[in-house]
């Protein structure tokens, strides 16, 4: 084939540009890591991996969903073991008040503590994780419990009735869970209860102590004790629920990676081989126009 | 009987036929990088020998009268040059797409963390945890940031696309302005070889200015041309171009092109002359197909954005807000182009509306999240076919990078054909300058002998004149 001279000039530049776009092409894998850098890379990859990343990120937002309400559920839980303590408290001294031989003032002072215990009470009924009261249904930023006349309390929060109890949240792709309970169902028994040994204590009737009061402080015991139970099961679920998406984020998280990310070892040598062909371009340019015949007349 | 000084004649017509063949060197020397120039050959022939043959003829034999130029002619690949012609077009439509859709795919900006994929995930993701932490202000700006964000990349990349699609159209402005300017030559040029060719001249320069005009229309807008019928068996030199069809230049004459484009059942074409012209290759193919395809992008994205708004505003103007308002939009906005945060619950966290409706006569309770997390439950519901929003804009993606990835391969196919055939075409038609080099050394030494016979011849009729009569 005859060559023409503008004929080398173009292929010199042709093959010198191919090689270096080569070099392009491996260095910016190299540089990033990845291996697809633009949707047209690799179309399908593309898709299959965008699925999968939206999927981590919904997955690690129950994740923190399922976090968020294991840590309101973990104060629900401290104060419900508070409470339990007090109501424990009340009975003793419901039990020593039911001794009919005990005097007037030592009675004057059970009231008192009854008393005090009832502000406790309501205290504890008013917990709240950040601002959000955990005892009052779905009305979290006012206190559930406002002092009433006579020493006592009244629970103003969310009730099933008003339809504002619940607080739900979603853990999963189709998984509700309602993480409280309102505080007129956790705590009127037990406030019940200690209204009660107030009345008996001030009204000074042992034998209404032992026959009521302690069977309503035993019921009280047994209904937070109840609530405490399940506050303790969806803690357990909501520890597994996380557990289950931590080891599906790292999952996916390694299919992603072998999607995307570039094989630093093939693409290193596809880069040195790069650099190779254009080192040889170059000289095979050097060469072709080293000399010509004008080199031979003078 | 011959003439005296017919030696002289011999010597003077082999010093001008060197002359000018080392003259067609050095405008082939010249040439070496001009684009589209074929090299250029001598025909050198030997002159008429003398007297014609006859029967009384005492001499023993024709005797030369030396040499002479009969033409001067381009070495041309014909065939070459026809199928460079055939391929050009579609080059030029495959290099004008692929440049076009790789500014499109910037567009979109993925796969990184700033592409609606992304962000539309992020933006759904934040309702949910509002959902849960709904009292909390610092969640509610949160969503309300995460919304700007999304709202930002929709408009910022709907305005990318129609920006483009403004800049294509002043494209179509000059390139079809170049077609024009290069059909005109092309018509000059027609008369001018006709003329040159009819006073029996090789217009060779010219014919190769044609040529590479008519491979430029080729690129331009995928026409064709042929040699003109023949005027009573002898060539006139001119060339007819056609463009699918429609006669774009003969002879003389070049049609204007407008620069205005129909379409027809989604396929643009233009009007000249009353006709109707598809235009389906060339850089103006590749400009109108990119047109096509991007007005298609830009439908998919004002879908999506459109049933986004639509979804999130139909549930959020139910919920209620901390304020214990409802009834408010939260998008404003009809595409992707105008989409924004409506300034009813911009700057605003406290009136997004995360709580669904109370009983009847209750207020708003601000633990209520369940509306925020129906708002976060439009992220997966398949609201095309079986595909989420977020799904759909995914396959988007992908189906503009496959498109860009096909239109590569081809254009890059089709670069290769082209070189391939270049160099083929080249191969016949271009200047070596080692051949050049040779040639002129060969003419230069032909020169010199000739300059030697002229004195010999010289040195013997000054022998003959002043020696023999003393």
């Amino acid at each position: 084939m005859r060559i023409s001279t503008g004929m080398m000039a173009q292929s010199a530049i042709a093959n010198v540009q191919t090689a270096f776009e080569r070099i392009a092409r491996s260095q910016e894998q190299m540089g990033t890591g990845r291996r697809i850098n633009r949707p047209s890379d690799d179309p399908v990859s593309l898709q299959h991996m965008m699925t999968l990343k939206n999927a981590i990120q919904r997955t690690e937002q129950f994740r923190r969903n399922a976090e968020e309400t294991r840590n309101f559920l973990g104060v629900t839980d401290s104060a419900l073991d508070e409470a339990m303590r007090l109501v424990r408290r009340a009975r003793t001294l419901a039990v020593q008040a039911a001794n009919d031989t005990i005097d007037a003032s030592v009675r004057a002072n059970l009231a008192n503590e009854v008393r005090g215990a009832i502000l406790q009470l309501g205290a504890i009924g008013n917990t709240a994780y950040g601002n959000r009261h955990v005892f009052a249904g779905q009305r979290t930023l006012a206190p559930p419990f406002e002092p009433a006349a006579g020493g006592g309390f009244e629970y103003v929060g969310g009730r099933s009735t008003t339809g504002d109890a619940d607080l739900i949240a979603q853990i999963g792709p189709s998984d509700m869970m309602v993480i409280n309970t309102t505080g007129d169902l956790v705590f009127g028994s037990a406030f019940a209860a200690l209204h009660g040994l107030r009345a008996n204590l001030e009204g000074g009737s042992s034998s209404l102590i032992s026959r009521e009061d302690l069977p309503a402080f035993d019921e009280a015991l047994t209904n937070l004790m109840g609530v405490r139970v399940q506050v303790g099961s969806s803690v357990r679920r909501l520890e597994n629920v996380v557990q289950r998406y931590e080891s599906a984020t790292l999952n996916y998280t390694q299919i992603v990676s072998r999607i995307e990310d570039a094989d630093i070892a093939r693409t290193a040598v596809d880069l040195q081989t790069a650099e190779l062909t254009y080192q040889g371009a170059l000289a095979a340019t050097r060469i072709g126009f080293q000399q010509s015949l004008l080199d031979f007349l003078r | 009987m011959r003439s005296t000084f017919g030696g002289v004649e011999i010597a003077s017509r082999a010093l001008q036929a060197n002359q000018t063949a080392i003259n067609v060197v050095g405008h082939n020397v010249a040439n070496v990088n001009t684009p589209g120039f074929t090299r250029q050959r001598v025909q050198i022939v030997a002159a008429d020998p003398y007297t014609v043959p006859s029967l009384v003829s005492s001499r023993p034999g024709q005797i030369g009268t030396g040499v002479e130029i009969a033409a001067v002619t381009r070495a041309r690949d014909e065939l070459m040059r026809q199928r460079l012609q055939d391929v050009v077009g579609g080059q030029g439509m495959l290099t004008e797409m692929r440049d076009l859709l790789e500014r499109v795919q910037a567009v979109y900006a993925e796969p990184t963390s700033g592409g609606l994929s992304n962000l539309l995930t992020q933006f759904f993701s934040s309702w949910q945890q509002l959902s849960v932490q709904p009292e909390n202000h610092g969640v509610r700006t949160a969503a309300l940031q995460s919304a700007h964000q999304l709202t930002a990349q929709m408009s910022n990349a709907a305005g990318s696309l129609d920006q483009l699609q403004r800049s294509m159209s002043n494209r179509l402005d000059v390139v079809l302005g170049e077609v024009n300017r290069s059909a005109q030559e092309v018509a000059a040029l027609n008369g001018q070889i006709r003329l040159s060719i009819s006073a029996g001249e090789r217009p060779n320069d010219l014919l190769d200015r044609r040529d590479a005009l008519l491979r430029r229309l080729g690129e331009l807008i995928g026409a064709k041309s042929h040699e003109q019928a023949t005027d009573a068996g002898i060539s006139t030199g001119t060339v007819t171009v056609t463009l699918n069809g429609f006669a774009l230049v003969q002879d003389t004459h070049a049609v204007a092109l407008p620069t205005e484009f129909l379409l027809q059942d989604g396929v643009p074409y233009l009007t000249a002359n009353n006709q109707r012209i598809a235009v389906t290759e060339g850089i103006v193919g590749g400009v109108l197909r990119s047109t096509a395809l991007i007005e298609q992008y830009r439908d998919e994205l004002d879908a999506i954005a459109r049933t986004l708004i639509e979804q999130v505003n139909g549930l959020h103007a139910a919920g209620y807000g901390l304020d214990g308002y409802t009834g408010r939009l939260f998008f404003a906005g009809a595409g992707a182009h105008d989409m924004a945060v409506h300034r009813d619950v911009n700057g605003r966290p406290e009136r997004l509306a995360a709580a669904s409706p109370p009983d009847p006569g209750q207020a708003a309770a601000p633990g209520n999240g369940n509306n925020a997390r129906s708002i976060a439950g439009i992220g997966t519901q398949r609201l095309f076919g079986t595909n989420s929003l977020i799904d759909q804009y995914n396959a988007n993606v992908a189906r503009v990078g496959a498109d860009l990835q096909s239109v590569t391969t081809q254009a890059e196919n089709r670069a290769r054909l082209v070189e391939q055939l270049d160099h083929l075409r080249s191969s016949v038609e271009g200047v070596s300058l080692d051949e050049e080099m040779t040639r002129m050394l060969t003419f230069q030494r032909s020169y010199q002998a000739a300059a030697r016979l002229m004195v010999t011849l010289d040195d013997m009729l000054d022998r003959l004149i002043n020696g023999l009569i003393r």
